[in-house]
């Protein structure tokens, strides 16, 4: 590490591909500035080389990046109804197990094959709601 | 961000990003998925119109960063295996693949260093943003990892 007011400026220099008379005889004599130019030059040089493979064109990246928001969003904008099927399905759930547990003379086996038939039909009813409530949007 | 103004950043980033990631990553398959997951968690963000591009790209290195990180995590590999080396890489020049070495023989955190320093440009407060240390360690930081970096070409050269 040095203190060389010309360090600083040196990568931005091998960026640009111009380097000043100054910097050109500075760099003849100060070892790290020399040290640092030849590392920016091959990292750039590296860099550019990487480069060259071309990626993802920018607009099906933008296409991909589009259709993943609007899941994202919709993602988000249905978990609300998402809970509140589970409310529904366990607030019916709970309601029928104090309905039959206040029927006077129900034996428990009769109440536990009761609390079983009405979630035989509440819960299709709850997953066709969640569906249909997924499929608007 | 519209669609112009995301296809001129794009066009002025991707590229770079891309092989930012490329010389990064030690999973080569992992780069595409990566470079879709930091413009996306860029746009997630929402940054207003009128930021700056040159702190969208801050902040899309800062992104792709932390990926590189967790799938480093994930991976627990440091050095790029012969095997996963791709076609490209392995047909390239001699003075590039003696580049490539030396850059795997670094610390992960020296690469990144190296990278954002000599490629990027970015000064050291912005690294220092990028890498979530502090901005007071980076300098010693990049002179470690240039003498380091230099210090291997110049024993593969000698050998040679």
């Amino acid at each position: 590490m040095s203190d060389c007011p010309y360090e600083p400026g040196i990568a931005a220099a091998v960026a640009n591909g111009s380097l000043s008379e100054d910097l050109v005889l500075h760099l003849a004599e100060c070892p790290v500035c020399s040290e640092e130019h030849s590392v920016a030059r091959k990292m750039r040089q590296f860099a550019s080389g990487l480069a060259e493979e071309p990626g993802p064109p920018a607009a099906s990246m933008w296409w991909r990046l589009n259709l993943r928001m609007r899941r994202e969003r919709a993602r988000r904008a249905q978990q609300p109804l998402v809970w509140m099927g589970r409310i529904f399905y366990a607030a019916i759930a709970v309601t029928a197990a104090l309905v039959l547990a206040s029927i006077p003379g129900l034996s428990g086996r009769t109440a536990v094959i009761g609390l079983a038939a009405l979630s035989a039909v509440v819960l299709p009813v709850a997953i066709v709601l969640v569906s249909w409530s997924r499929s608007k949007l | 961000m519209d669609e112009e103004s995301f296809h001129a950043f794009y066009e002025q980033t991707a590229r770079n990003l891309r092989a930012y990631l490329r010389s990064m990553l030690t999973d080569q398959s992992a780069v595409d998925d990566l470079l879709q997951e930091s413009y996306f968690r860029l746009l997630k963000a929402g940054l207003p119109p009128a930021t700056e591009p040159a702190h969208q790209k801050n902040y899309l290195y800062r992104i792709a960063t932390n990926l590189v990180h967790d799938q480093r995590r994930s991976h627990k590999l440091e050095v790029l295996p012969e095997e996963l080396a791709t076609p490209s890489m392995a047909n390239c020049l001699d003075q590039a693949h003696d580049i490539e070495r030396a850059l795997d023989r670094l610390k992960p955190r020296e690469r990144d260093v190296l990278w954002l320093a000599y490629v990027e440009c970015f000064n050291h407060r912005e690294i220092a943003g990028i890498l979530h240390l502090g901005a007071a360690s980076i300098r010693p930081m990049l002179a470690r990892a240039r003498a380091k970096f230099a210090g291997i070409l110049r024993r593969r050269e000698v050998r040679e």
